[in-house]
């Protein structure tokens, strides 16, 4: 998941990502609802738990990003 | 292990463009930030090009790592010391920011799909160290 969301923030750098350590920082993961790992939290979106292929992952940004226009 | 950080180093000594890792921590003598700065030292131990630069920051709550070109801050940055795959993750994300002739493996139809958004859009991605 790493290497894809850096992948796709290469390609588009208005998609930025913290890749955040879940033992360095439990309060906030708590907070954002995080209740497994790998876990994406994009603002206006469910979390999304567990590796998304590609494509998926592609969309639900495309999603996030266009929703709300 | 260290044939695997000797392996990561390399990837970073072959990056010509000029990078830096910022670092900032609010207490930069706490175990774990100092256990983070001795790795990330010598990662970059053999690179021409890239750099660390420490930022004491009383509001960072723990380690956090940005990668800079420029002085222009990457998509990218890492919250918590990297270890693990995750370290391997920097590595990438120091290459991506640096790439000169860098083939992404994307396809094109994410391409077409992801370059069009204008709205910046700042997502979490949480980890478990590994």
């Amino acid at each position: 998941m790493v290497h894809l969301v850096t992948a796709l923030a290469t390609i588009n750098p208005s998609l930025t990502f913290r890749i955040i350590q879940l033992d360095a920082f439990p309060d906030q993961a708590r907070i954002a609802g995080v209740v497994s790992t790998p876990a994406l939290i994009t603002p206006g979106l469910d979390p999304k738990f567990g590796n998304l292929p590609p494509a998926h992952l592609a969309f639900y940004l495309w999603q996030a990003a266009t929703q709300s226009l | 292990m260290s044939s695997s950080i000797s392996a990561l180093t390399q990837r970073i000594s072959a990056i010509d463009e000029v990078l830096t890792i910022g670092i900032s921590a609010s207490n930069v003598r706490d175990a774990a930030t100092q256990a983070a700065a001795a790795l990330l030292e010598e990662l970059v131990s053999n690179s021409r090009t890239v750099t660390l630069q420490w930022r004491r920051d009383p509001r960072a709550d723990g380690v956090i790592i940005a990668l800079e070109k420029n002085a222009t801050v990457g998509p990218v940055s890492f919250w918590g010391a990297p270890t693990g795959f995750e370290l391997e993750g920097l590595v990438y994300a120091l290459e991506c920011l640096g790439r000169t002739s860098m083939t992404l493996d994307v396809s094109t139809s994410i391409c077409q799909l992801i370059k069009p958004i204008h709205r910046t859009l700042r997502s979490d991605l949480y980890v478990t160290p590994t």
